[in-house]
């Protein structure tokens, strides 16, 4: 249905005028941030610890180093090493993945307090997906468009997914806010037949599909949560928000604890891939 | 809670106090009642609020909506003055010994040309009257501000006056003394306006060539009335001229009407027939781009009123008014539209009991969707309907009362959403959300007491009732908002009952016949609302009614203000002060998804809100120039659990300071300028205070709810009118009107939005959307 509004608005948009005008919003106090996930893939999977800054700032947010990172699912408890070249950036080993159906607990603690916490924790369950029968990609003419479909069951339980897409093994959806979301209410239980769940830009070229490309679909079996969390963020970052459509900006939730923000996700992934034929 | 329950015994205690006082004090005396109708002679129209007035013994009574007046002295000798502003006044005399009915037409006053004709009620009845808070509109008035697009707007034109403010720029949307768009009960002959607008709000479905009275109660709101909690906007068509045929058309840049009326039997029935549509589609199809003119945009509308009198006891009216919006092209297509019916009988039982009959239909709905042929064809369609019934009637006791009393019914039927996917190859299942049903009923009883000659008391109370029909689904949600199960509802059950008393009281103290004091307090009941999230209002926005997860919202507002006139009458004044309170006020959560979805009452959050505000009138009609001067300050504040921390938090429109000047000149006879001038603080918004970056994306963190401001909205408005020589002799005439909207085009913020430089994306700048420059517009008006 966001896809409904978002066509209205943008049409609606052709309509107005548009100018850059000078709004100062001052300041807020210093937020801390997560950026972790999780999934069922062997490889090294990683925890990124920033603080927020003001909101006209153009430089990067600062990292966080020399943090303790551990992840615990119930079985094993590991710690997180920081990687030298990338301060902030905390990984497992590279032997490392997420098993379906356990909880994972992240905790943390920073060397300085912020707000008044040295500690944050998160928790997330690692939901089972269902596997890609196969995709197919198809070039729609009206839209100028390439449409990935997918050919999947979804299974009877309230499921939530999330896409992301690679093209030649580079990532396509290299921006959280490009990746497909969906939740199953639309066919839930059923056989999607060809149901689309990406659009390569057409305005982009690193997104036009050639003949030959190998288009690689990964899908995510995500919580509700994280769902959730993806929606709202998309959402506030949507830079065509009018009065018609949306309602006031909001903060995004968080699965962090004590003032935290951003989210720790772990999910369950299956991978299908096709060669564009035209 | 105290105040309520003061207002409910003063309430009993007044109106027992006059039916003993009529046992006691009037058996012995037998009087007899002269009574009638009081219409224009030139159109047959009823003349609503006329004055009727005893010399003798200076005491008077004014015309009813109907234009029913009754009067019961004893027998003697009396004239009387039957007085509309801008006709003759006329005076006859009686000889009262039975019962008389005397109906009687009023000639329009020859025109002094270069004076501005206003048409209405007693030149001091802004003091002398019971109401406050209501601003009555003359259709005159509306035409001359000058207009967006030319398109003559009565919505638009009562934001110009204290008390009511824009939602957002365009949007027919009005706030009325901090109330939501959803508060206001709009009414177009007895039967409920869903959605007053067309194209996403910047034009309002009520055509003014079919309108013969406008009135908006703004707080007062009588006994009779209920199931809103800010206002009543009361819109009365014309019955149709039942002399001759005539008609009024225009012609302007973005749309054309017609409306034609007349006899069907001479001074007995007649019909009016009125209709407009928007023509911008033209000029799209005339493009050669095959993107550009294949799409169709438009909006129209359309009245149609019969009546008859089928005698001096009893007349019937029944109208009706369709009017939809559409916007498609092959790809796509969104619509929307108001339908609504009355049937009314009047019937007079006697001659001081005039009652009213209606049977009513309202119905309003909107579809979205991509035709069929595609894998993504779907149509999404929603509606509400009314249908329900009223009965009211005014019994003129006596010189000193007039009482009036009814009951109504009204079963709701909500149809929220339904979407499914059409044809063979679409993926899209059926997806509804849950149908839901109302019966909202009241019965109400009022008297409009006069005590001497310096104070009228009004009071009235109203006990309204609400319950849920089934077939339905309930779901129930735990405390954190999830969804727990859900209970499902027979076909015809009723379940989930909310009923309470609502009392309304207030008085006038006269002091001279130039100025007054008048205080009211008033509690009203809302039993079904608006999921509106967006901040403009659109069509797709959801009625839902109360049920057991929503409670009705209950208001109580207190009046009081100072209306004083000076120079014989021509500048009126007012300053009124007000105050409300709401409970179970409701807003909806932070990142609220209200299309579409089954579980959207897990969204709803209730608390309180409170309204306060100062409002300054100042109108003038001297000579060649008229207008008015409007200032209102005002705050409307909410405190709603779960939202922004459960911290008080402003509307999106509040606006503390609301400035209008309208001001018209007749230079000569056949030239009239006007200019139209608004200033309001700019809409409560929320705006990114830091950031941070999560998933390679710039991710902003948000202040407090509405905790900024856009810049302040000025806008001047103006407008020349060149009209045919007036000739007396001529039945037709013509005007010529030229109008500039934002004569100095100034970019006023619809939406600020943050956006990343493009090749640069650690920065970000703000950016503004403007609706409108400058827009002018031609539009010739023609009667007949």
């Amino acid at each position: 249905m966001r896809y409904i509004a978002t066509i209205i608005t943008i049409v609606l948009f052709i309509a107005s005028c548009t100018e850059k005008i000078d709004i100062d919003v001052g300041t807020t106090y210093e937020r801390f941030i997560v950026e972790g996930t999780l999934t069922t893939d062997t490889m090294k999977h990683g925890v990124k610890l920033i603080k927020s800054i003001d909101y006209y700032a153009i430089e990067q947010p600062p990292t966080i180093s020399n943090a303790i990172v551990t992840i615990d699912d119930g079985v094993n408890k590991i710690t997180l090493e920081e990687n030298k070249e990338e301060p902030g950036n905390y990984e497992t080993d590279e032997n490392y993945f997420g098993v379906a159906g356990r909880t994972y607990l992240l905790e943390i603690e920073i060397p300085e307090a912020i707000n008044g916490y040295k500690t944050f924790s998160a928790t997330s369950e690692l939901k089972p997906v269902a596997p890609i029968d196969s995709i197919r990609v198809e070039y729609i003419e009206k839209w100028a468009v390439w449409e990935l479909q997918i050919y999947a069951w979804d299974p009877p339980t309230e499921d939530f997914y999330s896409f992301e897409v690679f093209k030649n093994n580079i990532e396509i959806t290299d921006t959280i806010t490009k990746r497909g979301i969906s939740d199953d209410r639309f066919f839930n239980g059923n056989y999607t037949f060809g149901v689309p769940v990406y659009y390569f830009s057409s305005g982009y070229e690193p997104e036009f599909v050639y003949p030959g490309d190998t288009i690689t679909l990964k899908m995510g079996g995500i919580t509700k949560d994280y769902y959730n969390f993806i929606i709202e963020l998309m959402d506030q970052t949507f830079e065509y928000r009018n009065p018609l459509f949306s309602g006031p900006p909001a903060n995004i939730r968080t699965n962090i604890s004590n003032g935290g923000l951003g989210f720790f996700a772990a999910y369950s992934t299956s991978y299908s891939s096709v060669v564009y034929q035209e | 809670m105290k105040i309520y329950i003061t207002a409910i015994s003063i309430f009993c205690f007044l109106f027992v106090n006059i039916t003993i006082t009529k046992a006691v004090g009037e058996e012995n005396i037998k009087k007899f009642t002269i009574s009638g109708h009081v219409q224009d002679k030139s159109s047959g129209e009823d003349l609503i609020g006329a004055t009727i007035y005893v010399k003798e013994l200076k005491i008077g009574t004014t015309s009813n909506i109907y234009g029913f007046y009754s009067i019961s002295l004893i027998p003697g000798t009396y004239t009387i003055q039957y007085s509309y502003i801008g006709f003759k006044k006329i005076e006859k005399t009686f000889e009262l010994i039975e019962n008389v009915t005397y109906n009687i037409e009023l000639a329009p006053s020859e025109q002094k040309l270069d004076e501005v004709v206003i048409t209405g009620e007693a030149i001091n009845k802004n003091v002398t009257s019971a109401e406050m808070s209501t601003i009555k509109m003359d259709i005159k008035t509306i035409r001359q501000i000058p207009a967006l697009m030319g398109e003559v707007d009565i919505i638009k034109a009562m934001q110009l006056l204290p008390g009511v403010q824009t939602i957002s720029e365009g949007s027919s949307g009005f706030s009325v003394r901090g109330g939501s768009m959803d508060q206001n009960l709009i009414q177009l002959d007895e039967a409920t306006v869903y959605n007053a607008s067309h194209l996403m709000g910047f034009f309002s479905v009520f055509n003014n060539d079919a309108i013969k009275d406008v009135k908006l109660y703004k707080g007062d709101i009588p006994a009779s009335s209920g199931g809103r909690l800010s206002s009543l906007l009361d819109v009365r068509m014309k019955d149709g001229n039942t002399k001759r045929f005539s008609g009024t058309g225009g012609i302007g840049t973005i749309s054309s009407r017609l409306t034609l009326e007349g006899p069907i039997v001479k001074d007995k029935a007649s019909f009016i027939v009125s209709g407009r549509r928007t023509y911008a589609d033209i000029f799209l199809k005339l493009n050669s781009d095959p993107d550009i003119n294949n799409n169709s945009l438009y909006f129209y509308d359309f009245n149609a009123k019969l009546n008859y009198n089928i005698n001096d006891n009893n007349r019937i009216y029944i109208s009706g008014y369709f009017g939809k919006d559409v916007f498609k092209n092959p790809d796509f297509k969104i619509g929307w539209g108001n339908q609504t019916f009355s049937f009314r009988w009047n019937h007079l039982f006697s001659k001081k009991l005039f009652s009213n009959f209606t049977f009513l239909y309202s119905k309003f709905d909107y579809e979205l969707g991509v035709p069929e042929g595609d894998v993504n064809s779907f149509s999404w369609i929603a509606n509400l309907k009314d249908y329900g019934g009223k009965a009211d009637f005014n019994y003129y006791l006596n010189t000193n009362n007039t009482l009036r009393f009814g009951l109504s019914s009204t079963f709701h039927n909500f149809v929220p959403g339904t979407a499914r996917g059409l044809g063979d190859e679409a993926f899209l299942t059926e997806y509804s959300v849950e149908n839901n049903n109302g019966l909202e009923s009241a019965i109400y009883v009022g008297n409009e007491q006069k005590i001497g000659s310096m104070i009228v008391v009004k009071y009235g109370l109203r006990f309204s009732h609400f319950v849920n029909v089934g077939k339905s689904t309930i779901y129930n949600y735990d405390d954190e908002y999830e969804m727990v199960d859900s209970t499902v509802y027979e076909k015809g059950e009723f379940f989930s009952p909310y009923y309470g008393f609502e009392p309304r009281i207030g008085a006038t103290f006269i002091i001279n016949e130039k100025s007054s004091i008048k205080a009211n307090y008033s509690r009203t009941r809302q039993y079904i609302h608006l999921a509106q999230n967006s901040t403009a209002g659109t069509p797709l926005d959801i009625w839902f009614p109360s049920t057991p997860n929503v409670n009705p919202q209950i208001a109580d507002q207190y009046a009081i203000g100072y209306f004083r006139n000076f120079r014989t009458n021509t500048i009126e004044t007012s300053v009124e002060a007000y105050y409300k309170h709401i409970q179970n006020a409701i807003d909806f959560k932070d990142h609220a998804e209200l299309l579409l979805n089954q579980l959207f009452e897990g969204e709803l959050r209730n608390g309180e809100a409170w309204a306060y505000g100062l409002e300054f009138l100042v109108k003038y009609n001297i000579k060649k120039i008229s207008g008015w001067v409007s200032y209102t300050l005002s705050r409307t504040e909410r405190r709603i659990i779960g939202i922004n921390d459960d911290q008080i938090y402003p509307a999106t429109y509040d606006k503390p300071h609301d400035f209008s000047i309208v001001f018209n000149y007749n230079v000569i006879p056949r030239i009239s300028v006007g200019a139209t001038w608004v200033f309001t603080t700019g809409s409560a918004v929320t705006f990114p205070t830091g950031r941070y970056i999560y998933g390679n994306k710039i991710t902003p963190i948000y202040s407090e709810r509405n905790g900024y401001r856009l810049p302040n909205y000025h806008r001047l408005d103006v407008s020349v009118t060149l009209r045919s020589k007036p000739d007396p002799t001529k039945k037709w005439g013509w005007d010529l009107n030229f109008s500039a909207y934002n004569a100095y085009a100034r970019k006023n913020p619809w939406v600020i939005n943050f956006k990343q430089v493009p090749g640069n994306p650690n920065e970000t700048y703000a950016e503004m959307t403007y609706l409108f420059s400058i827009v002018p517009a031609i539009t010739f008006n023609f009667k007949f």
